[in-house]
C-alpha cells in the first residue's frame, strides 16, 4: 500500500483491494482456459455468457478508472481473440464499460445482491450494444443485436457473475472472526 | 467484508483525470487496430495470424488436459453402456464390411472405363487428421481452432472435411495450429452441385446454421431432400464431398431461386476433422 503524502488528504475507500501481477495473469489465464472448454462443451450456451465482462467489473469495482479501462483492453482482446472477431472490437467495450465502472464509483452501490445484479446486467447489455453499435457504423454485419438476445445475455451474465463475485469476495476479503477478545488472552492491544 | 477495508490513496475526480490520458489511448489504440482490419475485407491475415499464435498455445494446452481427463473418466470411471455400445458398433462393423464389398465392385467397375477412372482419381486426395482445440461461440464468427499448422503441411486455403462432409477452409496458420472458417460462417462460399442433376451454383454461409445456394435460375426444377456436393470449381474443396441435403426451395422475386441447404455436419459436436493436402 503506498503511503499517502505527509499532509495529503486521506479518504477512507470501502473495498480498495489489491491484485498483483501474477493474479492478474492467473485470472487472464483462467478466464481464456474456462472460455475455451465453454467453447468445446457447450458452444451455443457460450454466446450468452460473458466471463471475461464479469472480471473486468470486478476489477474495476476494485481499483481506479485508469486501472478498469487497462484490465477492459486486455479482457476485451483475449475475448476477440477466442470470437474470432475483429481484434479490438470487444477491446474498446470492454475498456469503456472498465472505465465507466472505476470513474463513476459504483464500488458502494455494489455490495448488495440486487446492485451486483443490476451492475452486471446493465453492464452486459451497454457491452452489446456498443458492439452491435460499432459494428454497424463499420457498416458489418451485425450478429444478433435483438432485444431478446440482449435480455437472455445480461440475465446470464448477472447471475452467473453475482455467483463469481461473491466467491472472489471470499477469497479477496476473508470473513474474520471478531468474537475473540485479545484481552482476555492476556496479548498486547 | 469489512475486513477488506484499508486506506485508499487521494481518489478524488482531480486523481481520476489525471488518469484521463491512459483511457484516451487506450481507447485510440482499439480503433487505430479496428480500422487496420476493416480496411482489409479479406480476413486482417497477419492481425488473424498472431491472434491465432497468441491464443494457440493455451488452446493446446487446455484441450490436452481436458481431452486427458476426459479420456480417463470415460475409460476407467464412467463404464455405464459400455457393453450396449460394444453390441451397436459390432452391428455397425458387419454393416460396414457388407458396404465395403459393394465398393470394392464399384471400384472394379469404376477400373474399366478411363474417363470414370479419372474421375475416380478426383475423389483420392491425402488428408492429415486433425482435433478440434477451440471453437468460436456462433455469435461474432464461425471459425475453430485445430491442432496442426505449418509444421505437417498446413496452408492456407486447403479444404477441411468432417466425417460426414464439408467443414470449412484453413484461414490461419501457425507451425502448431491453425484456424479453420466454417463453411456457415458469414461471407465463406463453396462451389456445389446436385447430386442427380450435377446443377452447378455457388454456396454461401450467412452466419446461421443453414447455407444459401445462389445463382440458381428459377425454371431449374431442384427440390426439397436432393443432396448436394462439392463441385471443384472453387479450386478449394475437391469434388464430390458432401456438403448437405436442401430443406427449402422457392421461386424467388428476381431470377434466381431462394435455396437453403442444411449441412450434413453437426458443427456444434464435431471434435475431429481431416484436412485435405491439396485442392
Amino acid at each position: 500500500m503506498k503511503r499517502p503524502r505527509p499532509g495529503a488528504e486521506t479518504v477512507w475507500t470501502p473495498l480498495q483491494a489489491r491484485f498483483s501481477r501474477t493474479e492478474l495473469l492467473l485470472l487472464l489465464l483462467l478466464a481464456g482456459s474456462f472460455e475455451i472448454l465453454l467453447s468445446r462443451a457447450l458452444p451455443e450456451f457460450r454466446r450468452y455468457l460473458d466471463l471475461p465482462l464479469i472480471l473486468v467489473l470486478y476489477l474495476a469495482l476494485h481499483s481506479t478508472a485508469a486501472k478498469g479501462a487497462f484490465w477492459g483492453t486486455c479482457f476485451g482482446l483475449l475475448s476477440d481473440l477466442l470470437l474470432g472477431t475483429l481484434l479490438g472490437l470487444n477491446g474498446l467495450s470492454k475498456t469503456v464499460i472498465g472505465c465507466l465502472v472505476g470513474l463513476m464509483r459504483l464500488r458502494a452501490a455494489a455490495q448488495g445482491f440486487l446492485g451486483r445484479m443490476l451492475l452486471l446486467g446493465a453492464a452486459a447489455s451497454l457491452d452489446t450494444v456498443l458492439i452491435v453499435a460499432i459494428l454497424d457504423v463499420l457498416g458489418r454485419p451485425v450478429p444478433d443485436g435483438s432485444l431478446q438476445f440482449i435480455v437472455i445475455r445480461s440475465c446470464l451474465t448477472s447471475v452467473v457473475g453475482v455467483f463469481i463475485f461473491r466467491g472472489y469476495d471470499r477469497i479477496k476479503f476473508p470473513p474474520k472472526d471478531f468474537s475473540r477478545n485479545s484481552i482476555d488472552e492476556g496479548e498486547p492491544y | 467484508m469489512h475486513a477488506g477495508l484499508s486506506p485508499g490513496t487521494d481518489m478524488s475526480w482531480s486523481a481520476e483525470r489525471k488518469s484521463l490520458p491512459l483511457v484516451i489511448l487506450a481507447v485510440v489504440f482499439h480503433l487505430v487496430l479496428i480500422s487496420s482490419q476493416v480496411r482489409n475485407p479479406d480476413g486482417h491475415t497477419l492481425l488473424r495470424t498472431l491472434g491465432v499464435a497468441v491464443i494457440s498455445p493455451l488452446a493446446l494446452a487446455v484441450s490436452a488436459v481436458a481431452d486427458s481427463i476426459e479420456g480417463a473418466l470415460t475409460r476407467y470411471v464412467i463404464l455405464f453402456g459400455v457393453q450396449e455400445r460394444n453390441e451397436v458398433l459390432e452391428a455397425e462393423i458387419g454393416r460396414l464390411r457388407l458396404e465395403n464389398a459393394q465398393l470394392r465392385s464399384v471400384q472394379s467397375m469404376l477400373g474399366r472405363s478411363t474417363e470414370l477412372r479419372i474421375l475416380a482419381r478426383q475423389y483420392r486426395f491425402e488428408t492429415t487428421m486433425a482435433t478440434i482445440v477451440w471453437k468460436t461461440a456462433p455469435f461474432f464468427s464461425r471459425r475453430l481452432g485445430i491442432n496442426i499448422g505449418t509444421r505437417q503441411g498446413v496452408k492456407r486455403n486447403l479444404a477441411v472435411i468432417g466425417l460426414s462432409g464439408v467443414v470449412g477452409r484453413v484461414v490461419a496458420t501457425t507451425p502448431m495450429s491453425s484456424e479453420v472458417e466454417l463453411l456457415t460462417n458469414r461471407g465463406a462460399s463453396a462451389g456445389a452441385m446436385l447430386a442427380d442433376s450435377r446443377l452447378q451454383g455457388v454456396l454461401q454461409g450467412d452466419g446461421s446454421n443453414l447455407l444459401e445456394w445462389k445463382f440458381i435460375p428459377n425454371h431449374e426444377p431442384v427440390d426439397v431432400g436432393e443432396l448436394v456436393y462439392t463441385s471443384g470449381a472453387d479450386r478449394i474443396y475437391p469434388k464430390g464431398v458432401p456438403i448437405g441435403r436442401i430443406v427449402s426451395s422457392e421461386k424467388g422475386e428476381m431470377k434466381n431461386r431462394n435455396i437453403k441447404v442444411e449441412p450434413f455436419v453437426d458443427f456444434s459436436r464435431i471434435e475431429e476433422v481431416l484436412v485435405a493436402r491439396e485442392p
